[in-house]
């Protein structure tokens, strides 16, 4: 099809139901293409966070020095979404160097006589302090299943990006912790 | 369609043959019928129906605001009828309704016999019945009707019953529905053409369902997608959307939008056909600037692609962020306002009559700018963050919808009726039902401008004292502006049963090839041979 | 070529005269103007993006 042509000859049925069927067959393709395309915006919506650095979890810990000339103040806080589980900080409060590699310790019990999953999903104030705050070990993200009356201690081992700005002088980091035990049954 | 010219040796042209192709009955009809006129109608009656049970849920949550409290419905089915109005608004009657038309016209306005795929576009139609009886029945399920707006955000559409899940069935099917539709559409204008109607010569109305269709085969899939994604996180397990899996809601955001702002171009671009069809016939004037109307629909149709985030200004994105969709934003208002400026245009030293196609035609022009300069505002960000989520973007949105895509809906069909019927509507009805809608409608709408303003949140049943005034207003202007489309519905059944006889050529400077080339009311087949238009100035 | 990105960038704007409307009839393929009408779609987006760098740098 070509804009410019200005007169064409009539088309015989069959010829019609010919090139009917290519045209057919091209838009059905677009169909699927962007299907994919919708799907593949799962991980490229990560990557752009990423490199937007608008996201809390960043993929690679850098070994640093140690910034001794700033100290800066840690607050941990838990949440219990929908799940009879005691979920608290062991270590409320903590001061560290930037660079300093420091673990604290979340505790959970299990109050219920079931066997419960429940997983964790943290959150930063302020929240690009998010991007600054290396963790080497968590247990967030990963599913934590308990027996009934189950007690146990998760450790957090991180450090700060002395590349922190130096604004930031204090932190907050908040779990909150989610009952999947029915989606984890289904999958 | 397996050998034209044949069908023309044996039974002659015109109206002759109606009756050997009706099948054994009616009803049998109905279901089987892969005429495109059967089909165009029967979109067009299904939307009508729609657009009535669609309004019956705005007046019952416009009666719930009649007043301060709770009085007419509980919270969680005002929630629902927020949310099934829209989704019938957009899906059953808007969408459909413009099928209809495209069913009707294209293949009269480009001189093929029928659709490329007659049999599919069947299809296409019968399949939005279930996904209606789905839709409408979610309401009677345990947990009642998907309540978290049309947009379906994530957590509450993780939550809730089944209702949710027969939604979200529902809007797969019907998106099927369009995706085949469009399909067919497509084909049909790039396969079927009449000889000599070249691409430029098409009237602005293929032009813009072309656009459209390429639109919606683009857009679709991606809700599918989105929605699927919904449906895995509800029941198997997944997390794309949920937090508690290391997934993000504003992904949902993201991926619901980058389909939802090309929808609403899929809602308005052909609405700028039927206008460009009516305006140049009663200004007595061809359209100006056609090729302009033409460069101007694909550009918005290809920027409609990068703006979606000014839906979503206030979910937490980078400053850098809400300024590039703000501009964006700002920018794709220049092609559409070259489009109303182009219509003007055309009225300019036009020899204008007023018949209720071009009341309706200009009432579209002046409140379509309206709800298009309330979205200029709500377009900045600092303004947007005040104001989002409050009456001022429902009247933003019903300013642009109701005298946008359904008045240009009314001003098709009175425009058309005749051709379609071969019998003229009522005048002078016509007339009031355009006056009452244009008074009623402002009655309704622009006190909600007022509402946003001052604070008013949008789907919440219950609202402070202050707003009392303003929403009592609108609701009576919102019960004029239901009842006065009965109106509507009278005319069209007493132009069928007892109208005047219209002429071939009812408006004297419509120029398209339904008008110039076939008979009132349009034969049951017509163009069996393509008429030939080389060398002619078939017109836009 | 240049024939063509001059009709998209008229396009964007909304408004093509008459005569340059002639002449693309003559002289424009659609596969052409639909693969430029693309291509002026990124440049469009990543000129914002720069003007956007460009502001909200301090």
């Amino acid at each position: 099809m070509s804009v410019t042509t200005d007169e064409f000859d009539i088309a015989s049925p069959a010829e019609v139901r010919e090139s009917n069927a290519v045209t057919l067959r091209k838009l059905l393709l677009i169909v699927p293409v962007m299907l994919v395309f919708c799907f593949s915006l799962v991980p490229l919506y990560q990557k752009i966070c990423e490199v937007l650095g608008v996201t809390a979890t960043r993929a690679i810990a850098q070994n640093s020095q140690v910034d001794t000339s700033r100290l800066v103040k840690l607050d941990f806080d838990a949440t219990n979404r929908n799940l009879a589980w005691r979920f608290d900080p062991v270590d409320r409060h903590v001061e560290a160097h930037p660079g300093a590699i420091v673990t604290i310790n979340y505790r959970v019990t299990n109050m219920t006589d079931r066997v419960t999953t429940g997983r964790a999903t943290p959150s930063f104030g302020p929240s690009e302090a998010g991007l600054y705050f290396n963790k080497i070990e968590c247990f967030c993200f990963s599913n934590q299943t308990l027996q009934p009356g189950e007690t146990r201690d998760m450790p957090v081992t991180f450090f700060i990006d002395p590349k922190m700005p130096v604004a930031i002088e204090a932190i907050a980091l908040s779990y909150t912790m989610f009952d999947i035990t029915d989606a984890t049954k289904k999958s | 369609m397996a050998s034209a010219t044949t069908h023309d040796h044996a039974h002659g042209h015109g109206h002759g043959h109606d009756h050997d192709h009706h099948g054994p009955g009616p009803w049998t009809r109905i279901f089987t019928t892969t005429n495109h006129k059967d089909i165009g109608s029967m979109y067009l009656w299904f939307s009508l129906l729609m657009f009535f049970v669609g309004g019956a849920m705005a007046l019952l949550i416009r009666a719930e605001l009649f007043q301060p409290g709770l009085q007419v419905v509980q919270p969680e089915v005002f929630n629902s009828l927020t949310t099934v109005h829209a989704l019938v608004m957009i899906f059953g009657a808007v969408m459909p309704a413009f099928v209809g038309f495209a069913n009707w016209l294209i293949p009269l306005q480009i001189g093929a016999a029928d659709m490329a795929f007659p049999r599919m576009n069947n299809w296409s139609f019968w399949l939005m019945i279930p996904a209606t009886i789905l839709l409408m029945a979610s309401f009677f399920v345990p947990g009642g009707a998907a309540a978290s707006g049309w947009t379906l955000y994530p957590p509450l559409s993780t939550q809730g019953g089944i209702g949710v899940d027969m939604t979200i069935m529902a809007i797969h099917i019907l998106g099927a529905s369009s995706i085949m539709g469009s399909i067919n559409i497509i084909t049909t204008i790039l396969n079927m053409r009449a000889p000599g109607m070249t691409l430029m010569r098409m009237p602005m109305f293929v032009w813009t369902w072309l656009i459209t269709a390429y639109l919606i085969i683009a857009v679709m899939p991606v809700l599918a997608g989105c929605i699927t994604m919904l449906l895995t996180d509800r029941h198997f397990g997944t997390s794309f959307f949920n937090a508690a899996g290391g997934g993000d809601p504003t992904m949902f955001m993201h991926i619901f939008w980058f389909f939802g702002h090309p929808e609403v171009y899929i809602l308005i671009l052909p609405a700028f056909g039927i206008m460009s069809q009516i305006i140049p016939a009663f200004a007595r004037k061809p359209l100006f600037g056609y090729a302009s109307m033409v460069y101007a629909t694909a550009s918005i149709a290809i920027l409609s692609f990068i703006v979606w985030g000014h839906h979503m200004f206030t979910v937490g994105m980078p400053a850098a962020g809400q300024l590039f969709f703000m501009y964006a934003t700002m920018l794709i208002a220049v092609p559409t306002g070259v489009k109303i400026f182009n219509w003007i245009a055309t009225m300019w030293r036009g020899s204008i009559s007023f018949e209720t196609p071009m009341l309706f035609a200009i009432g579209f022009l002046c409140m379509f700018t309206l709800g298009g300069f309330s979205g200029l505002v709500l377009s900045i960000v600092p303004v947007d963050i005040t104001l989002h989520n409050t009456y001022y973007v429902v009247a933003h949105f019903h300013y642009v919808l109701f005298p946008g895509a359904i008045w240009a809906l009314m001003a098709g069909v009175y425009f058309w009726l005749p051709k379609w019927t071969g019998r003229m509507y009522n005048e002078t009805l016509g007339k009031w039902h355009f006056w009452l809608s244009a008074i009623s409608f402002n009655v309704t709408f622009f006190p909600q401008h007022f509402l946003g303003l001052a604070g008013m949140p949008r789907r919440i049943p219950d609202y402070a004292l202050q707003f009392a005034e303003w929403n009592m207003i609108s609701t009576i202007g919102a019960f004029a502006l239901g009842f006065s489309q009965l109106l509507f519905v009278y005319n069209v059944f007493s132009c069928i049963r007892s109208g005047e006889k219209a002429k071939e050529r009812q408006w004297d400077s419509a120029d398209s090839l339904e008008w110039t080339h076939l008979p009132s009311p349009v034969p049951y087949h017509t163009f069996e041979t393509p008429p030939d238009l080389r060398g002619t100035n078939a017109a836009h | 070529m240049w024939d063509t990105f001059r009709a998209v960038f008229w396009a964007f704007l909304g408004i093509r005269s008459s005569q340059g409307y002639d002449e693309d009839r003559k002289k424009l393929k659609i596969h052409h103007v639909i693969i430029a009408g693309v291509v002026c779609a990124l440049v469009f987006v990543v000129m914002l993006l720069m003007l956007v760098k460009f502001i909200t740098a301090k």
